[in-house]
């Protein structure tokens, strides 16, 4: 009991190193308001982690700031309207750099913690 | 559902106390949307309305804690319980960063950021520039040719093909190129981007070649054709580009912004400026005139730079001179 909540912590932590990437890889192919990025990001993990609203709007707010996210408010016209974002070009580049800076540090990690074969595994699970 | 109350009163209670900027309106808002989302899909997996409200509402954690960190100053001090749902870590970030940017100064930070052109990108340009050159210079040359019948039709043709395609390369290369203060754009939009240029000179230097070369009226309409095709993908590409400047030149542009003009806050120091020039280039005019009459028209650039450099004088003492003189201090 007590080793899952540890290694969730970690995963949990983990994720949250990478938050502005994960909303910037949501929103590639089309824009997205608040909610549907939290679902999409809730469904990648399968519900075991998630990443928390409130640290989901502090990341809105600094892509925004830094240029690599476009917010605009939809035209719906029943209930309330929503916050989408956009990603720029900018984003695009950042977003790119970030997974190529990824992939080689889980090459690096999985190196060090003997975990090579473990992924290809994983992913037929 | 909007019909569900509890989650608006909710919304409410957890904002009160909290000064209602723009900015924090705005976020209510978009909170508040989000939430009504929520509560909806919970409402679906069968939680009554006023469970699913609250449920909605504790996942969100302490809306003072968000609100502090993205708007520090919007809550008041000690007011913001320390919630352990709130990743406070990615909210000190969100401000870590433009502190920091702003104890450099500017040339240390693009020395920073600097990032280096390609030799082989800067080599091919050049060369690209070349051959843009020569196919221009050649298409005009072969097009005058055609004219007295010396040469085939095709030559034209085959130099504003090179042209266009130099052109394209240089413009789609140099946008996907990292600068010092922009990312690369996509290769896709790039290669967009080339074509659309390629097709505008292509159609422009067609049509020049077809008119100097007086060529049927069906070929300058193909021209046409691929100019307007050209004009309307770039306009297309235009509206919906986004940012490629990079954070820390955001970062600096909005300190540029904030250094401010002072005709911006202090009107009747603009009204005095559109005075004074109005005034100083009337007397430019009446010198300039006096001079040309008098000691001839060859000297009239004296006046004019002369009223020029006062101009810029009088704009950068009274739009960015010294502290001191401001009516404000």
């Amino acid at each position: 009991m007590n080793e899952t909540d540890s290694s969730d912590a970690f995963a949990a932590d983990l994720l949250r190193g990478h938050t502005d990437t994960i909303v910037l890889g949501t929103l590639r192919t089309r824009d997205r308001y608040g909610f549907e990025i939290y679902k999409a990001i809730r469904e990648a993990t399968g519900g075991g982690y998630e990443i928390k609203e409130a640290t989901l709007y502090a990341a809105y707010r600094r892509l925004v700031k830094d240029g690599l996210v476009e917010a605009y408010w939809g035209d719906e016209t029943q209930g309330g309207r929503r916050k989408y974002y956009r990603i720029t070009d900018a984003g695009r580049a950042v977003y790119r750099n970030n997974v190529r800076a990824w992939v080689a540090t889980r090459r690096i990690i999985d190196s060090l913690l003997g975990t090579e074969g473990d992924r290809t595994k994983g992913t037929h699970r | 559902m909007s019909d569900n109350t509890s989650v608006h009163r909710l919304l409410d209670e957890a904002f009160a106390g909290v000064a209602m900027t723009p900015e924090v309106q705005d976020l209510k808002e978009e909170i508040r949307t989000n939430l009504v989302d929520r509560v909806t899909e919970l409402a679906v997996g069968g939680a009554s309305p006023v469970d699913a409200a609250r449920r909605a509402v504790d996942e969100l954690g302490d809306v003072r804690a968000i609100v502090q960190g993205q708007f520090p100053g919007s809550v008041p001090d000690g007011a913001a319980r320390t919630h352990g749902d709130v990743d406070d870590d990615a909210l000190l970030a969100a401000d870590g960063h433009a502190t920091r940017a702003r104890h450099e100064s500017a040339a240390a930070l693009a020395a920073r950021h600097r990032v280096r052109p390609r030799p082989g990108y800067v080599a091919v340009t050049v060369l690209m520039s070349i051959v843009l050159a020569g196919s221009l210079v050649g298409t005009v040359l072969a097009a005058a040719g055609v004219a007295r019948a010396e040469t085939g039709p095709w030559l034209p043709t085959l130099f504003t093909a090179a042209a266009a395609a130099a052109l394209g390369w240089i413009v789609g290369a140099s946008l996907a190129q990292e600068t010092t203060n922009n990312y690369p754009m996509p290769a896709g939009r790039a290669a967009l981007f080339a074509l659309g240029w390629a097709l505008v000179l292509l159609g422009a230097l067609l049509a020049v070649a077809h008119l100097l070369g007086s060529a049927p009226p069906a070929w300058l309409a193909l021209d046409g054709l691929a100019l307007v095709a050209g004009v309307v993908l770039l306009a297309y590409l235009a509206t919906t580009s986004t940012n490629r400047t990079k954070p820390w030149a955001l970062e600096q542009s909005r300190r540029h912004a904030e250094a401010g003009s002072r005709f911006d806050e202090d009107p009747a120091a603009a009204a005095r400026f559109g005075i004074y020039t109005v005034v100083l280039w009337t007397l430019t005019g009446a010198a300039i005139f006096v001079v040309g009459s008098t000691a001839g028209w060859t000297w009239v650039p004296v006046p004019a730079l002369i009223g020029f450099a006062v101009f810029m004088l009088l704009l950068a003492r009274m739009n960015f001179g010294p502290a001191s003189t401001r009516p404000r201090e």
